[in-house]
């Protein structure tokens, strides 16, 4: 049996916040204007196609003292209440009056469970009272919803009228739940029908699996940003006589495009993996201005350098010389395999510029290559790596009920930065250490990178205790 | 079906430009093909992946930089072959005066290139703390390295950092990818010297007749080179003991070319017995070895390719979302479009000589209806009528007859500003403008949470439900002390 569950209640009261909060669903309209909702929306939850439960959002009640004066006007006995609930939908299907009435309570009666939301950060009122009398005449299993929209706190008032009319009453507060709130709030929803309970725990199964499985891929991308600032480095082939200093500036200011390109696109990814990624960010960018830069020139023709070309050269006089004493029988003494080498090397050293200068197909076949980067600095690592903890952070305990711009102050990366334990620290450095020298990680470092990294998104991330 | 290097080449290229599309498109996709997919092997279910999704622009550069790899390598085989028949030709010539000098043949033909295949055998390791030097001298001669640098020169090169060259990229998978290519290339060349020298040495044994004997500066005694010749021959001494020339042989073939007459004193026919021997020392340490690490870089660089393929983010991400189960809770259709908050400012309303009081919803707040009416106005009212709350609708209707056309031009609905305006509220207020007649004014007048005024969200909030009632006589102030007690 799937569990149906309508959210329901006043209008203006954080319905769809927390429907936009458990189905992960920025789509959902959040507006402090009351009456967004105007028709109830299905959010089935499904696993590979396999529903395992649905949430329905709805519009609030516009006119209860109304729908219950009629319910009451046709007083059935008890048992007969939710026919006289169905009776009046069936009404005022067509009655624009009650068009609110209708969508909310059309959902319940095709066996939705009730989720009523009320704002404890205001006042209880008693004209909460007639739309709970409703929600009651529909026989249908209930939990009320404590949100908390403002900074008053109300709740005690509210709880003790909302326990006279639903089984379960719980404080939620939309806009801010984090994981373990929601998981919890799932947990309840099994608790209102025996039956929904085992879809509800694989629903709680299915959505854990996932945040673990979240953290390892933005793990994984964290991991290649890092590499990618540790090893990246840039190169123009420059004519022989061309100043150094303007390519040089343009290759550094490539060098920072590229590391903060691939930043971008790390935080898009780690967005994208926790469906936010629609939300905006509000960040400065790294700062990579003056930072400390690997630069070298050197002579290539077809990927050799001058000294390598020379030796190649030498080795090819040698070998032709060789031939020469060969054919001699040995009676030049070797002589021609040192003159060989000797006229080889140094024609290659010489030769070497122009060389460089010489086209194959059109092509120049070398020249002055001028390289820039990798990054020397070794804490530009652990800028990019906090910065990136830090908006996973915020990404992942970000809730889809929000719609500000995700903002990421500067100077909060320091501080998660000294949460780090020294022992992570060392393992970090060492292993970023390894990968800029060598220009690149071997499988066994891109892993073990990656799993320190997962473990500090996990330490940020572990679900807190929940409070009921 | 595309080469495994091709499909490492275009499949993240096309990954790549595949982040535009909606993560959840993407997700049904990709988990739809991984059910549909057998096997478990990551690269077998990637590449059959590559097969079946539906990719309009399949990147070219795989295919590209496959033509350009296989000109290298047909041109590797030609010179190798060239120069292995061309020095064979050189080494095996025979005038009809002295004999093949099989040491010259051996140095040239076997031991030259097994020292240059064992040089190159220091590359395979990768960069090796201490030996940088030597491995680039080894690289830089190193003919492999050399077409690898003409390929990388040449070949259209993917956006990233791939160099196909010794050390052009640097660590990880693509450093491994261009190690393997350059001891494929450098094998590659080998092998096909080898083997055009064995069969152009076979060719001349069998279509020419050639003597053979063994000639050095060197003192060494027969029987010395007849111990180094077993020592050669021991790979194959057991088997092909013909290709073993004998102690007789050793001695009878020796020669110098400074003696007069015959340069050796036996039949000519003895001195073609050593064929045999080279021929299995070129086989055996040329073209076999040489076959074996062709084949050991062949896999090497098939393992560097997959490996180039499976530890790209895009397709680590890829086979995450094939393998993963697919959770999907969004809304179904489209969420209808929000109206905006529209009304039009009115004047600031003038107050009559008396008012009327109606509290909405306001019942259990009495008190603050009270200090409210005590703070904000003079005027003379009588008590407040409460309406809504929990009050049914006959008691509000009863409530209203209180109200005509005679008895006020100004009504002050008092409601509570915390609260959003219902359609329950608005009923009330068109039946109260029924009774007060059209001449009289309604003033709703949300009030804030503790006698404090209402937040401007909420006032807007009622101020865009009042708007909708059309009626240009119902006003929405938000009173302060000093607007209540003026006109008074």
């Amino acid at each position: 049996m799937t569990p149906r569950i309508a959210i329901v209640g006043h209008p203006n009261k954080g319905k769809s916040s927390v429907v936009a909060t458990l189905a992960e669903d920025d789509s959902v309209a959040v507006s402090p204007l009351p009456g967004t909702t105007t028709q109830a929306r299905r959010f089935p939850m499904r696993v590979d196609d396999e529903l395992l439960y649905e949430l329905f959002d709805t519009p609030g009640f516009q006119r209860p003292r109304e729908t219950l004066a009629w319910l009451t006007e046709h007083h059935p006995a008890a048992h007969e209440r939710a026919q006289t609930v169905a009776a009046f939908v069936a009404t005022h299907q067509q009655d624009e009056r009650f068009h609110d009435e209708c969508e909310l309570l059309g959902p319940v009666l095709d066996g939705a469970g009730i989720l009523y939301v009320v704002d404890g950060s205001k006042p209880y009122g008693h004209e909460y009272e007639a739309e709970m009398q409703v929600l009651q005449w529909t026989g249908r299993p209930r939990m009320a919803l404590i949100n908390l929209i403002g900074d008053g706190d109300y709740v005690d008032a509210w709880r003790r009228a909302l326990d006279q009319f639903f089984s379960i009453v719980r404080v939620f507060d939309a806009t801010r739940a984090d994981f373990s709130r929601r998981i919890a709030l799932l947990r309840g929803f099994g608790e209102l029908s025996e039956a929904w309970r085992p879809a509800m725990d694989r629903a709680v199964e299915a959505l854990t699996t996932e945040r673990k499985h979240r953290q390892r891929q933005s793990a994984v991308e964290i991991t290649d940003l890092l590499i990618v600032v540790a090893t990246s480095r840039v190169s123009k082939v420059l004519a022989p006589e061309a100043d150094v200093d303007a390519p040089h500036t343009e290759l550094t200011g490539r060098l920072h495009d590229r590391v903060r390109r691939r930043e971008t696109q790390a935080r898009n990814a780690v967005q994208t993996i926790y469906q936010h990624a629609s939300v905006t960010r509000e960040e400065h960018a790294a700062s990579l201005l003056g930072v400390d830069l690997f630069s070298e020139q050197a002579w290539r023709v077809f990927g050799l350098s001058r000294g390598q070309l020379a030796t190649t050269g030498a080795l090819s006089g040698a070998i032709a010389g060789g031939g020469v004493d060969v054919a001699l029988g040995g009676a030049s003494m070797l002589l021609g395999a040192g003159i060989g080498a000797l006229l080889g090397g140094v024609g290659a050293f010489v030769g070497t510029p122009s060389l460089a200068r010489s086209k194959l197909v059109g092509l120049p076949i070398g020249g002055r290559e001028l390289i820039v980067g990798p990054i020397r600095d070794p804490n530009i690592g652990w800028v990019i790596l906090t910065r990136a903890l830090l908006h996973h952070r915020l990404v992942a305990e970000r809730n889809h009920a929000r719609r500000e711009a995700l903002i990421i102050e500067d100077g909060a990366e320091t501080r998660l930065s000294e949460q780090i334990s020294a022992a992570d620290r060392r393992a970090i450095d060492r292993l970023l250490g390894v990968i800029g020298k060598r220009g690149g990680a071997e499988v066994s470092e891109r892993e073990a990178l990656e799993d320190l990294i997962e473990s500090l998104l996990g330490a940020r991330n572990e679900p807190g205790n929940v409070h009921e | 079906m595309n080469s495994l290097f091709e499909d490492a080449l275009d499949i993240p290229a096309w990954l790549e430009g595949d982040r535009a599309l909606a993560f959840r498109e993407r997700a049904h996709r990709d988990r739809k093909l991984g059910l549909a997919i057998r096997g478990s092997r990551p690269l077998v279910r990637v590449r059959a992946w590559w097969r079946q999704v539906d990719a309009d622009a399949r990147p070219e550069l795989g295919a590209q930089l496959k033509r350009t790899r296989a000109w290298v390598s047909l041109v590797l085989c030609a010179a190798g072959a060239l120069f292995g028949s061309g020095l064979a030709l050189a080494v095996l010539r025979y005038d009809g005066h002295y004999p093949v000098n099989v040491v010259a043949a051996l140095a040239l033909l076997v031991i030259a290139p097994l020292l240059l295949m064992i040089a190159s055998l220091l590359l395979m390791p990768g960069r090796v703390p201490g030996l940088r030097m030597l491995q680039d001298a080894v690289a830089t001669v190193n003919v492999g390295n050399l077409a690898a640098s003409v390929f990388n020169r040449f070949a259209t090169r993917p956006v990233g950092e791939l160099n196909f060259d010794w050390g052009g990229s640097r660590g990880g998978p693509l450093a491994r990818l261009a190690k393997w290519q350059v001891m494929f290339f450098s094998q590659l060349a080998g092998l096909s010297f080898s083997l055009a020298a064995t069969l152009t040495a076979f060719a001349l044994v069998v279509f020419t007749d050639l003597a053979f004997g063994w000639s050095t500066t060197l003192d060494v005694a027969a029987l010395q080179a007849h111990r180094v010749v077993e020592l050669v021959s021991w790979p194959w001494g057991q088997w092909v003991g013909d290709a073993v020339p004998g102690v007789a042989l050793v001695e009878e073939s020796r020669f110098f070319r400074l003696d007069s007459g015959d340069p050796v004193d036996v039949a000519a026919g003895r001195l073609t017995g050593w064929w045999p021997f080279l021929l299995m020392s070129l086989l055996t340490y040329g073209v076999l070895p040489r076959c074996i690490l062709l084949v050991v870089a062949r896999a090497r660089l098939s393992a560097a390719t997959r490996d180039v393929l499976l530890e790209d983010v895009g397709v680590r991400a890829l086979l995450d979302r094939m393998d993963s189960a697919v959770l999907d809770s969004e809304g179904e259709g489209e969420e209808p479009p929000v109206e905006s908050s529209s009304h039009a400012t009115r004047a600031s309303v003038r107050f009559a000589d008396t008012v009327r009081v109606v509290a909405w919803d306001l019942a259990g707040e009495e008190e603050l209806v009270d200090e409210w009416l005590i703070t904000h106005v003079e005027k003379r009212h009588g008590s407040p009528v409460f309406l809504g709350g929990d009050n049914e609708l006959a008691a509000d209707e009863l409530a209203l007859t209180v109200f005509s056309t005679d008895d006020s031009t100004m009504v002050l609905v008092l409601v509570k500003g915390w609260e959003p305006p219902l359609l329950d509220c608005m009923d009330v207020l068109r039946s109260l403008r029924t009774r007060v007649g059209s001449q009289a004014s309604l003033l709703v007048v949300p009030l804030g949470l503790d006698v404090g005024a209402p937040r401007a969200d909420e006032l807007d909030a009622w101020r865009h439900a009042i708007a909708r009632l059309a009626d240009p006589g119902v006003y929405v102030e938000a009173l302060t002390e000093a607007a209540g007690k003026h006109d008074g």
